[in-house]
């Protein structure tokens, strides 16, 4: 960079990497620690690197408490929620950037939609928690795929929007000129040139679902009991068990970890230019 | 170029425009009562300055856009209910709009694809159409591999392939640089032409409008002008703005006053006095009254100037003279009036110099400056 003088680029750079550490030290003592024995993480001082390092929390978690099963229902209810949140956000969003309803309805039903994500989850607890009940909803992978869709779907909404204002008019209107119609040129044409901010949306819902930690903890109990629950389950009445804590940590955030680098390289835009001028 | 295989099969059909308004949200008046008929096969151009409806009306033509009254017809069918893909038109945009994802074989497919033609009538039609639009080379590449000239030939490409009774262009040539414009231009002429096609085509460049069109319309403020041969509109302008829209520079206009003396009627202004041409005399609406303000026009090319004075010559300074190298656009001061000659290298003229105009009557016109209609 013009102009700059090599002091300043060093303490800019300093304190970058100072930034970095401060987020990624978290990460590291997590992993650090779930690599230590009984006796080594409560030793005074701790060790900064694992000295003794064992696979029993692991083995514990996989083996014992088959932590497998939670994993799949992290991943089903996810997928659920994630899949039908952008389904059904997609067809919105669309709607909502092509059609001007009168009395500026469009705008209303944008902010409307947002309220959703104004209070806190938990007053919506207890009626759901009701309504589950008699649906039989309960502790179910589907019900829980269901809310998590429901609270994720302004979110996909406003995205999705964003991403469908960014290609051309021209481009839709000389396919609906060339023979299709209204869903055929979502299909064919909307859906393929959003398809990067589709994906990076449907990673997003991905991660709060596999994330969610309080609908989870009340909706479900031995069936549809997803990863975060498990974690917390390591708090038990006796003991606190901080080596399961710490691998079971990183068992559930290295599948999110793999998504949300996908999900890095998905949100580049830019797709959609090429096919008009400029 | 052979566009024969591509014209033996082509279609055609005429347009109608009847008493068609378009009110956008909010009561602005885009397009007001056109009534507007395009013969089968013709050229027809809008012409007018951006905001004058022109591409309104094309939209309303194409069915992106809803009509608020009147009848637009296609053939002999009431198109306003249809949707675009029944109306049986092609479209170029001005953006030509290629489909990004796709290439450039795919784009040209696109329009037989939706219509479910076997795969093998799609790639002998692609291929031919490709060979006419000469862009057989491209036929892999994505829209945004290739160049604006080639996106251009792709768009158009794409709306001949399917040999729709009527093509629609908006503006197709004005993302293209000068050189390629004008030699585009050329080949869309020859292609209507040989196609044979029924063509309506949108632009704000008269130079466009006067080499393409077999026809122009021309519109200003959601208001249809005029309609006729380029010679028509250029030679025998309906009214002011299509007097000073057509030509590069305009018409020059002159307020003037009418007046009645001793039996003859005279041009008059605080330093011009011209006789009527008597070939205005009978043709000039209540040629009988008294005094009445009138707007000359006369074109640049029909300006003549002298520097020494001239009986019916009308007094002039020299404001700023522009050399083009093959002729000079001399601008003139009369009466605190702007005017302008086009004139031949040559004659050189110097800033303050003062001339003498004569024009041609028998090429010049009178307006009224109230309704700005052409009175002879």
């Amino acid at each position: 960079m013009v102009g700059e003088t090599s002091v300043g680029r060093i303490l800019k750079h300093a304190a970058a990497v100072a930034a970095v550490l401060l987020v990624l030290l978290p990460v590291y003592w997590m992993v650090n620690m779930s690599f230590k024995g009984r006796s080594e993480f409560t030793a005074r001082p701790p060790t900064l690197v694992v000295e003794e390092p064992t696979t029993a929390n692991y083995r514990d978690l996989l083996v014992e408490q088959r932590f497998d099963r939670y994993g799949r229902n992290s991943l089903v209810v996810a997928l659920i929620a994630a899949s039908l949140a952008v389904t059904i956000g997609t067809l919105a969003a669309y709607g909502l950037s092509r059609f001007r309803l009168p009395k500026n309805i469009n705008y209303h039903l944008l902010f409307t939609m947002l309220t959703v994500r104004m209070f806190p989850p938990i007053v919506t607890i207890v009626p759901l928690f009701v309504y589950y009940r008699e649906l039989g909803l309960l502790d179910t992978r589907l019900g829980l795929g269901l809310v998590h869709a429901f609270t994720e779907l302004p979110l996909v909404i406003w995205m999705m929007i964003g991403f469908f204002r960014d290609i051309p008019r021209d481009m839709e209107e000389a396919a609906l000129v060339d023979g299709d119609n209204r869903l055929q040129v979502l299909r064919k044409i909307a859906i393929p040139l959003a398809a990067p901010g589709l994906a990076a949306t449907f990673i997003l819902v991905f991660i709060s679902s596999w994330n969610e930690f309080l609908l989870a903890l009340v909706l479900t109990e031995s069936n549809a009991q997803t990863l975060p629950i498990a974690v917390a389950g390591q708090i038990t009445q006796y003991q606190v068990k901080y080596g399961n804590i710490m691998a079971a940590g990183v068992l559930t955030t290295l599948p999110v970890l793999v998504l949300a680098l996908l999900a890095q390289r998905h949100l580049t835009r830019g797709l959609a230019v090429g096919g008009v001028t400029g | 170029m052979s566009v024969s295989a591509l014209a033996a099969e082509s279609r055609s059909a005429p347009v109608s425009f009847e008493g068609v308004t378009k009110r956008f949200a909010g009561e602005v008046l885009a397009v007001d009562h056109l009534d507007l008929a395009v013969e089968n096969g013709e050229m027809l151009v809008l012409l007018g300055p951006s905001g004058c409806g022109k591409t309104t009306s094309l939209r309303m033509l194409a069915g992106l856009e809803t009509i608020s009254s009147g009848t637009v017809r296609i053939g002999t069918r009431v198109v306003n209910e249809l949707p675009p893909r029944s109306r049986d038109i092609a479209m170029v945009f001005q953006s030509y709009a290629l489909y990004a994802h796709l290439s450039v074989y795919e784009n040209l497919a696109y329009p037989l694809k939706v219509r479910k033609l076997a795969k093998s009538d799609i790639a002998r039609r692609v291929q031919e159409v490709a060979r006419v639009v000469q862009i057989e080379e491209l036929l892999k590449r994505k829209p945004r591999e290739i160049s604006g000239g080639q996106r251009q030939r792709v768009a158009l490409g794409r709306a001949i392939i399917r040999r729709p009774s009527v093509f629609l262009m908006d503006e197709p040539l004005s993302n293209l640089d000068a050189k390629l414009r004008v030699h585009t231009r050329g080949e869309l002429k020859r292609f209507q032409r040989d196609l044979a096609t029924t063509t309506i085509y949108v632009t704000h460049d008269q130079a466009e409008a006067m080499t393409l069109a077999d026809r122009v319309a021309i519109m200003n403020r959601g208001l249809l002008q005029q309609v006729g041969t380029p010679k028509e509109v250029y030679h025998r302008p309906a009214n002011m703005f299509v007097a000073g829209f057509l030509g590069s520079p305009p018409m020059n206009f002159l307020r003037l006053e009418l007046q009645r003396e001793n039996g003859a009627l005279w041009l008059v202004g605080p330093s011009v006095r011209l006789p009527l041409p008597p070939h205005w005399t009978g043709r000039l609406p209540d040629a009988s009254s008294p005094t009445r303000e009138v707007v000359l026009g006369v074109r640049p090319e029909d300006v003549t100037v002298s520097a020494r004075p001239v009986e019916t010559g009308i007094a002039a300074e020299v404001f700023v003279v522009e050399d083009l190298g093959h002729e000079q656009l001399v601008n003139l001061r009369v009466d605190g009036q702007a005017a302008i000659a086009r004139l031949e290298a040559g004659f050189e003229p110097a800033f303050g110099d003062r001339l003498w105009i004569t024009f041609d009557p028998a090429r010049a016109h009178l307006f009224d400056p109230r309704t700005e209609q052409h009175l002879v």
